[in-house]
């Protein structure tokens, strides 16, 4: 046949008109009745000329997404806000009724889980990152205390058995108790000489110059440096500067690992900031050169290639009886989230290692439950971090503190947690939600988390006062992730439409956009937060302290830097509870330099057969990765029955 | 020949610091460094102060001006030493050159596949010209070329978790250690970068062929009563085969430091992951490390392909 008498003009229009409907038809889109019935070039597009089905004429859309099912939160899961954790002296050598059950699931061989970061620093005191510091290298090491990894609310022992608080004169304390099976994975002693030198380089940075303790070092504002000492082999002593509640929480948090004397007081940061596997690390200690950390924690570090993953041994000769359950992990790094979620699907991967991270969104972990019938199970903490809006309050327009309410009245929070985060999360308040504010008091005593239009109206009122009756433009530097960026997106035409505030969204890079902030280039800043305790002192170091990196043009308020200060000297909880309370409602004035919009959930998923994970208090606590076990069988056994057991149980 | 080597190997002198100053210069008006990343991580949480920030930035030497530091940086590389990683402070040049080594072979296996498969279908659509044969292989190559390789990728991930629940391994082996871990990581990544290639070259086959099909030689070939495979084997194809050429080592070049997003779907640990991490955590020198090395290699691609013109056709001569 020769198709060359097909190039006919007519021929080539109609077949082009034909090439279009269908490609209207197969996008979704709608055609009217005129078009369905109208030539034969038409008809061929839907059917070869048979007669198509006579249709409501339908408005034609340009929305690609119109149609599309938005995924459907899934239900509450066990994220309900926890207080601040009450320490309570549990002794580790106890034996949780737990352990012998994970013992008898003891899995033999490397158990795959994936990551999505590179390890960056191996130095814990020294590192900047959960995914690239913490996640990694912690697993290698003990603190001093931890968060019971089965009961979030406590504080336990971890190399402590047991401690005391002092008093002697003026000075006030800790003793603490070390644990006497607790040896380092080169066979030697846990010391409290190890202790009181791991006190000392975390608070390093307070004596010398140049020393960077981005995670550790704000236990400087109870331990002064070089104070803390051995009372004997098992015994140290570590004096306060004040007598402070939020002392044992900020210990217990997993950063505050403690290092083998023996060997880092040899290494340079250089060295300690190597990721040496044990073998090579044993080795240089054997010949008296150590170049790199070791621990007393359940893992050990076999291998790791960049961009590849990394994988532990079980230590040995961990002092916590019959801990961890694996003979060894094999943590494989995927950065790209559909092959992620095809790693999970296709049982390649049996969990999200460390699972909640800001790296899984919780819509795609909730679908991935859905998909496969719930064999894998969606992880979701809650409020595990906050979206916020920094206010440049030393440039127009927000160096007027009405201005600065206006926005804080303006925003509606619900509305952003509905369609920023489909639901994940809950509206922003200046604590992790419940540790200070209660959401429900606020919606019925505060304008700005109820009624809308009364806030509108004051907020109206505020501009008109500050001399913007019709609105400001600004422009708003934002880190281009989410949900940064979609809560931009969502509050930008929401305030252009009730309170004509035209927001002209930049969306930039994380480092672009620190800059951004600090140099008040923007003005007007957008940056998720995570944080590492619930404590309020957490928020309060980050966001409200002079020089710190989330308050560049240092905010500052008399009546906020004296409650910071009782808060922080305060022992009895509830007295210190009601200093932050005070606390809360001098920032519930909306005039300080930061606005939080929203707390977001964080997501991960296990395979069902996982067991003892509990929620922890924030995404980056609890990460030793030692309680968890597998239990084995067919993935069929796992309960699927009620629609409301959805999401992980322990 | 020789003086014409000596020449074009010493233009890739200016070519490289150009392109290495070029770099720096738009790196250097980009905001943040990699001190933010130090500090506050991927995550952004941490308490730290502006004391700190200055203090990192100090020890990494990014507080110099710039040009002290592309001094410094060159200096460098003409000793033979590409510098320490910013972010990870290690030495890369090893790892950047298994690297290389890794995305090296994707992007062989990517141009032999799409070679294998673009010449006979743009030989058979010139040959069967407005056919239907010549009007599948032009919509196939329409396909391949209008659809990014990050597309087909993810296309193919699903397509084969959904479909059949199989994928390929998580973990890379070398080549030369198992080769059959490594096709299996390896092949599909570099058929979707494949297909891609292959509908470009498949086209440039295609109009090649028909150029040369009507030239008197070609007429003549077929009136001395030469089969019809000899015809297009031997006097058609070979003189096609220029455009050929020339376009897949352009393709080639353009893999080495194109195949980033693929690589990530396909957890291939190349290059490409490993330039995107530095730019990331604004690694300077990682960054600059990856583009020195992938102006080499393009540059002397060209030059060999520009030597394999005379191969071809005899009548190129070089001065």
């Amino acid at each position: 046949m020769d198709l060359r008498r097909f190039w006919h003009p007519r021929i080539l229009l109609a077949l082009g008109a034909v090439a279009i409907a269908a490609a209207i038809v197969a996008c979704g889109g709608t055609t009217t009745t005129q078009d369905t019935t109208g030539d034969s070039g038409s008809g061929a597009a839907t059917g070869g000329g048979s007669a198509a089905p006579q249709q409501q004429a339908a408005t034609p859309t340009l929305d690609p997404f119109a149609g599309v099912v938005e995924p459907t939160p899934t239900a509450r899961l066990d994220a309900t806000a926890t207080p601040v954790p009450v320490p309570t002296a549990v002794a580790v050598d106890a034996r949780p009724d737990w352990w012998q059950e994970g013992e008898s699931q003891h899995y033999r061989g490397d158990f795959p889980l994936v990551a999505t970061s590179n390890p960056g620093f191996w130095d814990v005191h020294y590192g900047g990152s959960m995914n690239t510091v913490l996640i990694p290298s912690g697993p290698r090491f003990n603190q001093i205390l931890e968060y019971n990894p089965v009961n979030p609310n406590e504080i336990i022992g971890d190399l402590a058995v047991s401690w005391e608080f002092y008093e002697d004169g003026d000075e006030v304390g800790y003793i603490f108790n070390i644990h006497p099976d607790a040896t380092f994975s080169d066979g030697m002693p846990v010391t409290a000489d190890d202790v009181a030198f791991s006190i000392d380089r975390i608070t390093l940075g307070q004596v010398e110059e140049g020393v960077l303790r981005a995670r550790t070092g704000f236990l400087n504002n109870f331990v002064k440096h070089g104070t803390a000492s051995a009372v004997d082999d098992k015994t140290v002593k570590i004096p306060l500067r004040f007598p402070a509640a939020g002392f044992l929480p900020n210990l217990a948090s997993d950063y505050m690992k403690v290092y083998p004397k023996h060997v880092a007081e040899n290494l340079t940061q250089e060295q300690a900031n190597t990721g040496k596997t044990q073998a090579e690390a044993l080795a240089a200690i054997s010949a008296g050169t150590p170049d790199s950390l070791i621990g007393s924690g359940p893992w050990m570090l076999r291998e790791w290639e960049k961009d590849s993953g990394y994988s532990y041994d079980a230590n040995p000769n961990y002092f916590k009886t019959g801990r961890p359950f694996f003979d060894g992990l094999k943590i494989f790094l995927i950065r790209d989230v559909a092959r992620r979620l095809s790693a999970l699907q296709a049982g390649q991967v049996y969990g999200t290692y460390q699972p909640v991270t800001g790296s899984n969104r919780p819509e795609d972990m909730a679908r991935l439950e859905e998909d496969t019938n719930g064999r894998v199970r969606a992880v979701i903490l809650e409020a595990s971090g906050v979206q916020a809006f920094f206010l440049n309050h030393t440039k127009p327009p927000f160096d007027d503190p009405r201005v600065r309410r206006a926005m804080y009245l303006g925003i509606d929070r619900e509305n952003a947690v509905e369609k920023a985060i489909l639901g994940f999360g809950k509206p922003g308040t200046f604590f992790a939600p419940g540790v200070v504010e209660d959401l429900e008091v606020l919606k019925a005593e505060n304008v700005a988390y109820g009624d809308r239009e009364a806030a509108l109206a004051e907020a109206r009122q505020l501009l008109t006062e500050a001399g913007y009756p019709d609105g400001f433009e600004i422009t708003h530097n934002v880190v281009n992730s989410n949900p940064s960026l979609s809560t931009a997106e969502t509050v930008a035409p929401q305030l252009r439409e009730d309170l004509n505030i035209d927001i002209v969204i930049q969306p930039t890079d994380l480092a672009t956009m620190y800059v951004g902030l600090r140099d008040g280039v923007a003005n007007f800043d957008g940056v998720g937060t995570g944080i590492i305790l619930r404590d309020p002192g957490d928020i309060i170091n980050q966001f409200y302290l002079q020089d710190v990196l989330r308050n560049p043009h240092n905010w500052q308020n008399d009546e906020v830097d004296e409650l910071i200060d009782l808060q922080n000297r305060e022992v009895d909880p509830a007295t210190r509870q009601g200093h932050l309370e005070d606390l809360a409602a001098i920032l519930h004035q909306g005039e300080s330099h930061w606005l939080p919009v929203l707390w977001y959930s964080s997501g991960g998923a296990f395979d069902c057969r996982i067991r003892n994970f509990h929620y922890p208090p924030t995404v980056q606590l609890v990460k030793k990765w030692d309680h968890v076990w597998w239990a084995g069988g067919e993935a069929s056994a796992c309960d699927h029955s009620a629609s409301a057991d959805r999401g992980y149980r322990p | 020949m020789t003086q014409y080597l000596i020449r074009r190997l010493l233009l890739f002198i200016p070519t490289m610091l150009l392109a290495t100053i070029l770099v720096f210069a738009l790196f250097s008006i980009v905001p943040g460094d990699a001190a933010v990343f130090l500090l506050t991580g991927e995550d952004a949480s941490g308490t730290v102060t502006d004391a700190d920030f200055e203090r990192l930035r100090e020890d990494l030497g990014l507080n110099r001006p710039i040009y002290v530091q592309y001094a410094d940086w060159l200096w460098g590389v003409v000793r033979g030493d590409l510098g320490i990683s910013l972010y990870y402070g290690q030495p890369f040049g090893f790892e950047l050159i298994e690297r290389f080594a890794r995305t090296f072979e994707l992007a062989v296996l990517a141009i032999v596949m799409a070679f294998v498969a673009a010449v006979p279908l743009g030989i058979i659509s010139a040959m069967k010209q407005d056919s239907g044969v010549d009007y599948a292989s032009r919509v196939i190559a329409l396909v391949g070329i209008a659809m990014p390789t990050f597309w087909i990728g993810v296309l193919v991930i699903y397509g084969l978790v959904y479909g059949t629940g199989w994928l390929p391994p998580l973990e890379y082996a070398h080549l030369w250690e198992d080769p059959l871990q490594n096709l299996k990581l390896m092949v599909l990544p570099a058929a979707v970068i494949g297909f891609h290639d292959m509908a470009f070259t498949a086209r440039v086959t295609r109009s090649a062929m028909l150029e040369v099909m009507r030239e008197d030689y070609m007429r003549t070939a077929r009136s001395k009563g030469l089969r019809e495979w000899v015809v297009v084997g031997r006097h058609a194809l070979k003189n096609a085969m220029l455009p050929v050429i020339t376009v897949s080592g352009y393709q080639f070049g353009r893999l080495l430091g194109g195949v980033i997003i693929v690589e990530q779907i396909f957890v291939v640990p190349g290059v490409g992951n490993f330039l995107i991490d530095a730019i990331n955590h604004r690694d300077f020198p990682v960054i600059q490390g990856v583009i020195l090395m992938t102006a080499v290699v393009v540059l002397l691609l060209n030059l060999i392909i520009d030597m394999f013109y005379g191969v071809l056709d005899p009548r190129i001569r070089y001065s």
